[in-house]
């Protein structure tokens, strides 16, 4: 069951490198792929619908190097249902050693997800997509 | 003649040929319906039953702490709001209370199109049971607390058409009250000179507003702290009141524990398809979810406003007037001083998607519920079905909801099931009726 739960909580935790749509006119200073690794924990664990809460996020490179001094935006929705995430999430505090805190995340309907996670350095902005079943 | 009797003949026989092939169609149509309706469904896979678990009454959490009010558990807080709740006084002819539209005997509804008070509401009066769960209070969350909706109706003109001042001298004035005041929030002070507060007054235009501003600023801050004591007495109250276990509860339980015999009892068959087809084709689990059958978010599902009302734009109202409100969680009277308020703070804001969008309600009791929709636009759960099939345009915003296509059984059988989650609240009856007619009430 333990491995179960670490494979599962792999999956969950793990984040996809995916190509984001690109809005800006300030097409120079963004790339429209994620560079990094993105993985986040749940405060709740699992992740519980109707519950407001947090996530840590932990950046690194694609060659495992925590990154510092980043801002993270969160956007998301269901595809399927043709709406957004219930709240606006905003990044709280840098943890320091790659982590970052989001707060104000709640989920409201149980379905796939998708997470849109805007890293921005450097007046880079990076497009991360998150995929979540809950 | 011969041939005129011989054609009558031929469309007599006619006609009785015609009526036969009615009668048979009719046995075999009612045949059909009655297979229909006790056609075995198929057992529920691993997958259902968890997720018809997470509806049962036993996944309610205790009623969460609300930080903005710190008497919301206090007994006496709660017995005082009882009184208040109940309380004809606290209007503005002596005949309307909460009460009057939040009736215990029907589920705190008034099994009417909208609230009527001193005169009539915009809207239809929701049921308060389970609202205490609710991060967001009213149709489009236009309150953030119990509370601070409770303020909203008192001085409504519409409503109970009162004033803060003669709210907060009722207080005083009656021993009771004052007492009970007193005991939760501390001493009340003496508003008997009618030169420093005048009969009536409040922060509302005309001849209460003039009244109002005749008083120092001192003096109606001390008023506003006893008007708002008041609604957190109301929502001591109001956070007693919640939902008890359904027979819908009896059949989860049942198919939890494999108990055949239980689950035989407490559900026909129509029932269970109608669960299977609220929790799949139907999609109503979408936003009725968890053990309340509700999410308490925004949703555009594209029902159409009474003939004589403007469309209500929904939650693009109500998070513009909630976060300005004084009366919020992050405002002067708000207990909570580090100012959590995380729903607040991280509320959606000036989203297109809120156009339009309205909280979604709880479905328990929603059979005694009717008429239904934020302004009592359809009157029956049949109708509110056939709604949802259809999915129309939304007159304003987008509608959410896309065309479900079910068959006129499968909307009896949805229907059946959303019949089974009537039940008596779990709240002491004691609460549920007035503190008057009762005076030797031991709670």
């Amino acid at each position: 069951m333990e491995i179960f739960k670490a494979i599962r909580t792999l999956i969950n935790i793990s984040l996809l490198f995916t190509v984001g749509l690109v809005h800006s006119q300030d097409q120079a200073s963004i790339t429209n792929t994620c560079a990094y690794k993105l993985s986040f924990v749940s405060e709740l664990d699992p992740i519980e619908i109707n519950r407001m809460h947090s996530w840590t996020i932990h950046i690194e490179t694609l060659t495992g190097i925590p990154v510092e001094g980043a801002a993270i935006t969160l956007e998301g929705g269901m595809p399927e249902h043709d709406h957004g995430l219930p709240t606006s999430p905003r990044m709280t505090a840098e943890l320091g050693s790659g982590d970052y805190r989001i707060e104000g995340i709640r989920f409201h309907m149980s379905g796939v997800w998708e997470i849109t996670a805007t890293i921005i350095i450097d007046d880079t902005h990076n497009l991360c997509v998150i995929p979540l079943e809950l | 003649m011969c041939h005129t009797f011989g054609t009558l003949n031929k469309t007599v026989l006619t006609k009785k040929k015609l009526i036969n092939v009615l009668l048979v169609l009719l046995i075999l149509g009612f045949c059909l319906w009655f297979y229909a309706g006790n056609k075995p469904p198929y057992p529920w896979t691993a997958d259902e039953i968890k997720i018809i678990e997470t509806l049962h009454i036993d996944s309610l959490p205790l009623v969460p702490k609300d930080l903005s009010n710190s008497i919301s558990e206090n007994p006496l807080a709660a017995k005082l709001g009882h009184s208040l709740f109940f309380d004809t006084r606290l209007s503005a002819n002596g005949k309307v209370s909460c009460a009057t539209c939040h009736q215990p005997d029907n589920f705190f509804t008034d099994k009417k199109t909208k609230g009527m008070g001193i005169g009539s509401s915009r809207l239809n009066t929701r049921s308060i049971v389970g609202s205490a769960y609710s991060p967001w209070l009213y149709s489009n969350g236009r309150k953030d607390s119990l509370w601070s909706q409770a303020l909203s109706p008192l001085e409504d003109p519409n409503e109970h058409a009162s004033n803060r001042v003669q709210i907060a001298k009722l207080l005083t004035n009656d021993s009771y009250y004052r007492s009970t005041y007193e005991s939760v929030f501390g001493p009340l002070p003496d508003l008997s000179n009618p030169e420093r507060y005048p009969a009536k007054a409040a922060p509302l235009p005309g001849k209460l507003g003039t009244a109002w501003q005749s008083m120092s600023e001192q003096d109606r801050e001390l008023i506003t702290e006893i008007f708002v004591n008041t609604g957190k007495a109301i929502a001591a109250y109001e956070r007693l009141l919640v939902p008890g276990p359904s027979r819908f509860d009896s059949y989860v339980k049942a198919v939890s524990e494999n108990n055949l015999k239980i689950q035989e009892q407490s559900f026909s068959n129509s029932e269970i398809r109608g669960l299977r087809l609220f929790i799949s084709k139907a999609s109503c689990i979408d936003c009725h979810n968890g053990p309340l059958f509700t999410n308490n978010e925004f949703h555009n599902t594209g029902v159409i406003s009474s003939p004589t009302d403007t469309p209500d734009k929904g939650r693009i109202d109500g998070i513009r007037i909630v976060k300005t409100d004084i009366f919020n969680c992050m405002g002067v009277y708000s207990d909570d001083l580090n100012q959590n308020c995380e729903e607040l703070q991280y509320a959606r804001y000036n989203m297109p998607e809120l156009l339009g969008a309205i909280r979604t309600p709880s479905l328990r009791n929603i059979k005694s519920s009717a008429p239904y929709m934020h302004s009592g636009q359809i009157e029956t759960l049949a109708e509110v079905i056939e709604h949802y099939n259809l999915a129309p345009l939304s007159m304003i915003g987008h509608n959410e909801a896309e065309p479900l296509n079910l068959s006129l059984f499968e909307r009896r059988d949805l229907l059946a099931f959303l019949k089974t989650l009537e039940a008596p609240l779990s709240t002491h009856q004691n609460w549920l009726i007035s503190p008057t007619t009762n005076p030797k009430n031991s709670l």
